[in-house]
């Protein structure tokens, strides 16, 4: 599903990886654990082709990411749910105009999960604008929008960053449920392990 | 929903320009005509020879409004001419033994033929065997023209620099415009959302302000016709071809600022858009 082969990217000529492999395991919640500033983002913008490689392959759902032109990866994006660490929601939209946006202005006819809202505990927030939430609750409407149209495959990036406990609790749930009974795969970037049932992922690579 | 500056700032800019371009442009337009009004009070004179029958007289005022351009013609009789004179200067009529007046024919033209060369080919066109000579004030004329034509460079050159001006107002706005959205934008191309439809959802997120500055332009101008009607007059110029001066330029203007608007926002999407 997801596959990085010899990928070396570098930043103003430092580089952050150098031959990076790894593989994701299908139909699990796979984790992948980094220290601050280590490349974590850059991995997952790699994977939605916001970031390309020096060199090496990033192959997405069969697809070469590093190949593909910019209608391919508009095409690629459309196939996943992603859920950002700067949260990233339209700030002239509400909540469920910022969770319907991708199937109005896609034009496709997606199933939206309404069963999340009530998971995450933001039905009353469905009317609110992103300036009238908490980072918490904002945080929470980014994880809906990434899992709510059921997508394949998630790409996380630190999505518990500003949640309570409680509300840690609830997502990891959340991801268990969807991955168990949907069969989605994720893809979480973080600091440190989360769940012991996520699968950690074993990067290969040499250190810039 | 939050109170959004930019598009506040945009509405303001919209109405500002609708006011201060038709206003000017009405100003310009308005002088303008009334220059155009001296101008067509320019007489031209036709004075026939005393063998002319009034027979020829009629003939030849039939030739005369047939010329492109002629307003109207007026004759004037020579007992009339005379009654004129005495009246005027206070004569005794009795000391005329003879009326030394001849046939004349006065004659005006449209505003936009009135030149020194256009009243040359009328005199040429008028040449027949009953006129006997041609006057006009050449003098008049020229000064006219020269005043005219000096207003009508100025006042283009001072709207091509305002028009200019504006659109820079309008390229800015648009730049601060794009800039404030352009997260939200990145943000949507990484769901897939291609750069046209962005394009489309900037230019209904530009217009709506444009939409709103129009209506309350609109609303605006009908209170500034109603106090002008009621108070206003501007010295020599009637109220009519200020206000039918000033309705022209508004509803130009106001399409050239939908317009200025629309090209503004491409031409800033197409320049600042980046594939993310």
């Amino acid at each position: 599903m997801v596959e990085f082969i010899n990928v070396t990217k570098s930043y103003s000529n430092y580089p952050i990886f150098v031959n990076l492999s790894f593989r994701i395991v299908p139909n699990k919640i796979n984790q992948i654990i980094l220290p601050q500033s280590a490349g974590k983002s850059t991995i997952l913008k790699m994977i939605y082709g916001a970031e390309k490689p020096d060199s090496g392959f990033v192959r997405v759902f069969d697809f070469n990411v590093t190949d593909l032109n910019y209608t391919g990866i508009l095409l690629l994006r459309r196939y996943l749910g992603i859920i950002f660490e700067d949260i990233r929601l339209i700030s002239n939209m509400t909540v469920k105009e910022n969770l319907k946006a991708i199937t109005r202005l896609t034009k496709r006819n997606l199933f939206l999960s309404e069963e999340i809202f009530e998971m995450l505990s933001i039905e009353h927030l469905l009317d609110k604008y992103p300036f009238e939430l908490s980072i918490s609750e904002q945080s929470l409407v980014n994880i809906a929008r990434g899992v709510i149209y059921n997508f394949p495959l998630v790409i996380a990036d630190e999505p518990l960053r500003y949640l309570s406990f409680d509300y840690k609790v609830k997502v990891i749930n959340l991801f268990k449920h969807l991955n168990e009974n949907k069969g989605i795969t994720f893809l979480i970037a973080t600091l440190s392990p989360i769940d012991d049932d996520f699968y950690t992922i074993e990067l290969n690579y040499e250190k810039g | 929903m939050r109170r959004d500056n930019v598009k506040i700032a945009l509405f303001f800019i919209f109405v500002s320009f609708v006011l201060t371009m038709s206003i000017l442009m009405g100003i310009f337009f308005t002088m303008n005509s009334y220059v155009q009004q001296k101008k067509s009070k320019i007489p031209f004179y036709i004075f026939l020879k005393s063998s002319a029958s009034p027979k020829d007289v009629k003939d030849l005022i039939e030739n005369i409004k047939q010329f492109k351009g002629v307003d109207r013609v007026k004759f004037i009789d020579k007992k009339e001419a005379l009654k004129r004179m005495v009246k005027k200067f206070q004569i005794d009529p009795s000391l005329f033994v003879s009326n030394p007046f001849p046939y004349s024919i006065e004659v005006f033209f449209k505003p936009d033929y009135i030149s020194e060369q256009f009243f040359e080919r009328f005199r040429e066109y008028i040449l027949s065997p009953i006129v006997d000579s041609v006057k006009y004030p050449k003098r008049v004329l020229e000064e006219i023209e020269k005043v005219h034509l000096k207003m009508v460079y100025f006042s283009e050159i001072v709207m091509a620099v305002l028009y200019g001006v504006e659109f820079i107002v309008f390229l800015s706005i648009m730049t601060i415009f794009y800039s404030h959205r352009k997260f939200d934008y990145d943000t949507l191309k990484f769901f897939g959302i291609k750069r046209f439809t962005i394009m489309r959802l900037f230019l209904k997120e530009t217009m709506t302000p444009i939409l709103y500055g129009f209506l309350f332009s609109v609303v605006l101008v009908v209170a500034l016709y109603f106090i002008y009607e009621k108070y206003g007059q501007l010295p020599f110029i009637s109220k009519e071809l200020f206000q039918s001066a000033q309705k022209d330029t508004f509803i130009l203007n106001i399409v050239i600022g939908f317009f200025f608007t629309l090209f503004s926002s491409i031409l800033v999407f197409l320049i600042n858009d980046e594939k993310v």
